[in-house]
């Protein structure tokens, strides 16, 4: 598969202010929400994506910003504040879960030991690639 | 509001009412509130989030959370009236009542050519990543069913009584009894529930509802609790009460008399991006929750008018002023501004009213978790490739011109 070719960017004379970003395996999904984010940034003057055909499973996102701001570093600022938001609405709708199940007096599930390990592994995982975004 | 809901257009109106982004202060405006949760259906408001977010996790849980079906069968005998590959794509779309995380998705592997005698074997299955079902069923009268249990049963006796026969002839009667006990194997539990019927009135209205040919016949619906797990490897420690479609009642096939369906399935780990099968969710919708405001003040008259006027009773008098009682009930079907009684109608850009409503297979308050857990994976996996390319600094040239806003 095209694992290896992930992310494309392309430039011009090798400057970092305006680029284009052809990322595989994606779609409208994750390239709306960077879209929206980096719409909202102060330093972006110009950003928008394409799917340039919908048999294939790529998308095209453009992006240019004010003088001596790096584009690739306002996208990699874009997805760190995306995972921060994800970050806050899973801890909301946790919290507001448990309230619900208590006041409707819902039992808590039987704990399954399989599902424990498992639960284990993935945090030492999340923890490893929050390392690596640290 | 700057979504503007017009009799006949809908417009959105930048009134200097862009909502800001700012992920500092995000968890300040966010909130969520849960309005409804039962085994297979969670409703629930989001208030904070804008649509980019919204559908972003809407779209991820109708194609991006994994789950297991039947992907491909091994058709040893089909008599049934259903072609094989119409009884293949119904099989396929059977829930099944296992949670993915055990498994792992199974490497696609070219379709070779296969012997006439042969089974195709696919030699990346392995019991990580394959389950296996049987189905074998066969239609048979009553009566003629009767007869064979006698004559099993005679047999059985006469194997006790001639421990000594040779061994030819008892592998004869071994292989005879095998395919009896196969065929009895499913009804079986038709005939127990013959047996257990309670009320004289149930006992009536059974006997209208059946047809003639179910009175006469065994076996003549094939249903999603044939399907038997057969479990390969270690999956029998792994899952000790066993694996089941997500309901037994789901009609798969219906035989006639002398027909029969020999099948051997094995279901795979998938997305709903591949194929709808591999959806967990029957569906997962939100709708923008709507805002009304009344603009002017109506005499009595043109408020009752204004009360009866709406379906969903939305609008309400109370102590002899109008009030808007539930305006979570409006369907924007747009009948109140049809008279002039100044109604103005829009949508709430950042208030989403989700419902997910789960197959059965994954309760649906995991299924949103799992959905946000995805999407941070996306972000991260993106963040990760991005950071390979600042090391090694491969770009490639751009024809394009920059645009310009000045």
């Amino acid at each position: 598969m095209n694992k290896s070719k992930k992310l494309e960017i392309q430039t011009k004379n090798g400057n970092l202010r305006n680029a284009t970003f052809t990322i595989h395996e994606e779609s409208h999904t994750l390239a709306n929400t960077v879209r929206y984010v980096l719409a909202h940034d102060d330093d972006v003057n110009f950003v928008g994506y394409s799917v340039p055909h919908p048999s294939e499973f790529k998308v095209n996102v453009r992006v240019q910003t004010q003088q001596q701001k790096s584009s690739i570093e306002r996208f990699d600022q874009a997805l760190e504040s995306l995972c921060l938001v994800t970050n806050s609405i899973q801890d909301e709708f946790k919290n507001k879960l448990e309230k619900f199940k208590e006041e409707k007096g819902i039992q808590k599930e039987e704990v399954d030991p399989f599902v424990i390990s498992l639960k284990r592994q993935l945090r030492k995982e999340y923890k490893k690639m929050k390392a690596i975004i640290d | 509001m700057s979504i503007h809901v017009g009799k006949e257009k809908i417009s959105q109106v930048l009134d200097g009412e862009i909502l800001e982004f700012n992920p500092n202060n995000f968890s300040e405006n966010f909130s969520i509130e849960i309005e409804k949760l039962t085994k297979d259906r969670m409703e629930f408001v989001m208030r904070g989030i804008e649509a980019p977010l919204a559908n972003a996790f809407r779209r991820i849980l109708l194609s991006d959370i994994p789950t297991i079906a039947i992907e491909t069968i091994s058709i040893k005998n089909n008599t049934s009236v259903i072609q094989d590959e119409v009884l293949a794509h119904r099989l396929g779309l059977i829930p099944i009542n296992v949670d993915p995380k055990h498994f792992k998705y199974r490497p696609k592997q070219p379709l070779q050519k296969q012997d006439k005698n042969s089974r195709q074997e696919s030699s990346n299955a392995t019991e990580e990543n394959t389950l296996l079902f049987n189905l074998h069923i066969r239609c048979l009268k009553k009566t003629d069913w009767e007869k064979i249990k006698k004559s099993r049963e005679l047999l059985l006796k006469k194997q006790e009584q001639n421990k000594e026969m040779n061994i030819e002839k008892e592998e004869e009667e071994g292989k005879e009894n095998k395919l009896k006990i196969q065929i009895e194997s499913g009804s079986e539990s038709e005939d127990e529930e013959e047996e257990g019927e309670i009320d004289e009135r149930a006992k009536e209205c059974v006997e209208k509802i059946l047809t003639q040919r179910a009175k006469t016949l065994i076996n003549h619906r094939v249903l999603s609790s044939d399907l038997v797990w057969v479990p390969i490897g270690n999956q029998q420690t792994l899952f000790p009460k066993g694996i089941k479609p997500v309901l037994p009642d789901i009609l798969i096939a219906k035989l006639n008399e002398g027909q029969e369906i020999d099948v051997e399935c094995e279901a795979v780990k998938g997305t709903g991006r591949e194929h709808a099968k591999w959806c967990p969710v029957c569906t997962a919708s939100y709708r923008m929750l709507p805002s009304i405001k009344l603009k002017k003040q109506l005499s009595q008259k043109q408020s009752k008018k204004l009360v009866k006027t709406c379906p969903m009773k939305v609008f309400d008098i109370e102590d002899g002023l109008l009030e808007i009682k539930n305006s979570r009930k409006c369907t924007m079907c747009r009948e109140c501004l049809r008279g002039d009684f100044g109604v103005e109608l829009g949508l709430v850009k950042n208030e989403f009213y989700f419902w997910i409503e789960s197959t059965g297979i994954i309760p649906p308050e995991e299924l949103f978790q799992q959905a946000l857990e995805i999407f941070k994976e996306k972000c991260i996996n993106l963040k990760n490739n991005l950071q390979n390319f600042t090391k090694k600094k491969e770009f490639n040239e751009n024809e394009e011109e920059e645009i310009n806003f000045d």
